[in-house]
């Protein structure tokens, strides 16, 4: 019985001895996602991560926020722009923990762009330098935003990879402000006045950079510089005018016109937002949650033609539907 | 694993089955794979003498492919034993005894079943955009990878008891165990700032503590046969290492506490008079009189997440189930009670709403405060606000029970009379389910304690039925 045991114990062990080598049988690379120490190789990886970063324009969900303001409000005191309308939120709100998060995540993709694309080689510098404008002016954009919400917050640059580095104080407004509007000044120098190719229209140019630049002096009181920039953009060579009918603007056949600076794009079963869908009427299969206020109305003198265009009042025609538009059943 | 589709539509006609036959209107394709692999060796030795002393052992070696290289193996060992005393020679002529035997067992266990390739660097695709009209592909770098991740462990001890009396007419087993998981591979959040979702990381650890206890006596006097046997069991979990407490909707994960405890605001009856309210630490915008009153726990005169507390836990304990059974004659009758001695649940949405949002209330809300109601049980109702609907306290319940689950009383004929009908057995029957329930819990079945009212409750089920075999 004894040398039974001990024979079956010799054959555990060397099962156990066996088992224990490491090997060319477990080292498959992943066949459905790109492992990052083969990026940054080639021109083609610094294009596609700077069109990663684009999609961060829409954390600004600019009509929704206007729901919390005196120009919109909502009927529905529940959801996020009611609840921050009322003052009855704190940290824990949906869009406070969700705007953060995403601009967070956004600015890292720019970061990436920043800190990585000197690094690729056999690549045109002139692209090079075109696409770290790109991203320079989508991280500013991002960072007005945050300051403009939150105030003073971390000012991330570099992309992080330990989860400590994450911890990091609030920088101060004033210094953030400063730092994104030199960023601005290197952009407005690598990017182009217009794109020559198709595919490229729609991506941020000389006059988007200084559009955002003309907006963070203007919400930060350097007034002088607001003007400044905006006169830049003013000049013939840009091309911006004003189209001679307003609610033009906005046709589908009318994308990307003169009046565009910097847009949010969207496609058609690709890519869509819902913004027609959160403010039109009930009539129209909307769901009305953001309504315009009678002060906004105001603001616009009577018989301006842009009433028409941007508000359905009580008693116009109903365009989507047919009708006459009665607020409250439709 | 791989998968590779298509789509199309638009086909002539259901005879036309091949993709090329469809409409390219719409036409979509996907493709997925992966592969993952494991390398393991295992054995056992097992001995048993003159059927008194019983030992096993087991191990496992296993690689999992899941991890980095270094991190990839985990050893697995187990052990279990067991004396049969009612063998031992001062026992074996005791002729009361059937059985009498002690277990003991202590074993170890691995967990790797994360997603794939967590432990990579790695860019991700589909991060797209349009640009005039033309979709652009775009990558970018979405989750954090964690390169230390290895297994996760769940170590258990048992120590069991096996009685069994008078010919085995009476039978206990009783077991106490301690199970305790460490190295848990969770996503524990991070800083957001770092822009990238969390990673897998092997940081938290549970323990569970619990006993068992079973206990049966059949016997018989004269023509009537009876048995009851009763369960017993406990269990108490508690979360030993997890970082920051986690919490959403009403629950929290946190480092002392059981998993998913119930988390809230401590309520401490409702406001009756706007003075209150104003002498009260700042609750909200519209609160009022005939509002909850939240407690100020850290005394900083506003009520915030900081003044949450654990408010009970959803973890059934002391689960109980009894059995009798009898039999005389033709008759026979068996019934078996359930229930649970201590649990909280919680209601939420139209439960404790009122008729505001979703159109249905209780009865309940007919004792709400109102001026004229003010010694009420229910808070005031408020349009367009669900201050009083927080997690807290007031809406906690008691959902401990005791249930007659099921109960069945039948008659099978006696043969002479079997014989003068020709067929070879009848019974009759009569059976209810869920019959009774004694508990302290309203609107919601104790068994399914938490939350909305959008499930149909269980039914007392009454049948009779009529067994004939020919």
């Amino acid at each position: 019985m004894k040398t039974r045991v001990k024979k079956l114990l010799y054959a555990l062990l060397l099962v156990a001895v066996c088992g224990g080598c490491d090997g060319g049988f477990f080292d498959t690379e992943p066949t459905d996602r790109i492992s990052v120490d083969k990026f940054w190789t080639q021109e083609k990886d610094g294009i596609l991560v700077t069109n990663g970063c684009y999609p961060g324009l829409s954390v600004f969900k600019m009509f929704s926020f206007e729901g919390c303001s005196d120009n919109a409000c909502t009927a529905q005191v529940w959801i996020d722009a009611g609840m921050i309308a009322n003052g009855s939120f704190n940290s824990s709100q949906d869009w406070v923990k969700v705007t953060w998060k995403n601009a967070y995540a956004n600015i890292r993709r720019t970061n990436d762009v920043i800190t990585y694309i000197d690094e690729i080689p056999d690549m045109d510098d002139a692209l090079k330098n075109r696409l770290k404008g790109e991203a320079l002016v989508i991280r500013a954009f991002l960072y007005n935003l945050m300051t403009s919400l939150y105030g003073d917050v971390p000012f991330i640059t570099k992309p992080i990879t330990l989860i400590e580095d994450g911890k990091q104080p609030r920088e101060s407004k004033s210094v953030i402000v400063d730092a994104i509007l030199k960023d601005l000044d290197e952009a407005v120098n690598y990017l182009p006045i217009r794109y020559e190719t198709n595919e490229d229209k729609g991506r941020i140019t000389r006059g988007a950079a200084l559009a955002v630049k003309a907006r963070i002096c203007l919400y930060n009181g350097m007034y002088k510089e607001a003007r400044d920039a905006a006169s830049q953009i003013m000049q013939a060579e840009y091309g911006y005018q004003l189209l001679p009918d307003y609610a033009s603007i906005f046709d589908y056949n009318h994308e990307m016109n003169a009046e565009v600076i910097l847009d949010d794009q969207y496609m058609p079963d690709l890519r869509m937002h819902d913004s027609f869908r959160t403010r039109g009427p009930r009539s129209a299969q909307g769901l009305s949650e953001y309504v315009p206020t009678r002060s906004l109305v105001d603001e616009y003198q009577v018989g301006d033609t842009r009433i028409v265009a941007n508000f359905l009042l009580p008693g116009d025609e109903n365009p989507y539907v047919g009708g006459i538009f009665k607020p409250g059943s439709g | 694993m791989k998968k590779t589709g298509g789509f199309r539509r638009d086909f002539y006609s259901n005879d036309l089955q091949e993709l090329d036959t469809g409409s390219t209107e719409g036409q979509t394709n996907e493709g997925k794979g992966n592969e993952w692999a494991m390398r393991s060796a295992f054995g056992r030795v097992n001995y048993a003498y003159h059927d008194k002393y019983l030992l096993e052992a087991n191990f496992r070696y296993d690689g999992s492919f899941r991890f980095a290289k270094g991190n990839r193996y985990g050893f697995f060992p187990s052990f279990s034993g067991a004396w049969r005393i009612s063998e031992e020679p001062f026992l074996k002529e005791k002729e009361n005894l059937g059985n009498m035997k002690v277990r003991v067992s202590w074993g170890k266990l691995g967990n790797q079943n994360i997603d794939l390739y967590q432990y990579i660097h790695t860019m991700s695709l589909g991060q797209n955009y349009t640009l005039n009209g033309q979709l652009v592909n775009g990558i970018a770098q979405t989750a954090l990878a964690n390169e230390l991740i290895s297994w996760e462990t769940t170590t258990s001890f048992d120590v069991g008891f096996d009685l069994g009396l008078w010919k085995n007419k009476f039978t206990l087993t009783a077991d106490f165990y301690i199970r305790k998981t460490d190295d848990i591979l969770l996503k524990r959040d991070i800083p957001l700032t770092v822009g990238l979702d969390a990673p897998f990381q092997n940081v938290g650890s549970v323990k569970n503590t619990g006993w068992e206890l079973a206990l049966a006596y059949q016997d018989k006097i004269g023509d009537f046969e009876y048995s009851v046997i009763g369960t017993l069991s406990d269990v108490k979990n508690k979360i030993l290492k997890f970082g920051e407490k986690s919490t959403w909707d009403w629950y929290v994960n946190m480092e002392g506490e059981s998993i998913e405890s119930l988390y809230g605001y401590v309520a401490e009856g409702l406001f009756q008079t706007q003075e209150e309210v104003d002498n009260h630490a700042f609750q909200h915008t519209m609160t009022g009189p005939g509002d909850v009153i939240y407690k100020d726990i850290n005394n900083d005169g506003i009520i915030n997440g900081d003044d949450k507390v654990v408010i009970g836990s959803t973890i059934p304990c002391y689960s109980y189930g009894i059995t009798l059974n009898g039999k005389y004659k033709g008759f026979g009758m068996n019934l078996f009670f359930n229930g649970v001695g201590k649990c909280n649940g919680y209601q939420m949405g139209a439960l404790i709403e009122g008729p505001i949002w979703d159109g249905f209330t209780t009865k309940e809300v007919l004792d709400r405060w109102t001026p004229e109601n003010t010694d009420a049980s229910w808070p005031r109702l408020v349009y367009n606000t669900v201050h009083n609907q927080e997690p807290s306290s007031f809406w906690i319940q008691n959902t401990s029970y005791f249930r007659l689950k099921n109960v069945q009383v039948g008659y099978t004929l006696p043969k002479p009379a079997l014989n003068k009908l020709h067929v070879s057995n009848v019974r009759v029957y009569v059976s209810g389910e869920n019959m009774f329930t004694l508990t302290k819990a309203k609107n919601l079945d104790p068994e399914f304690p938490n939350g909305r009212a959008t499930y149909y409750p269980q039914t007392k089920i009454f049948s009779l039925g009529l067994d004939v075999t020919f």
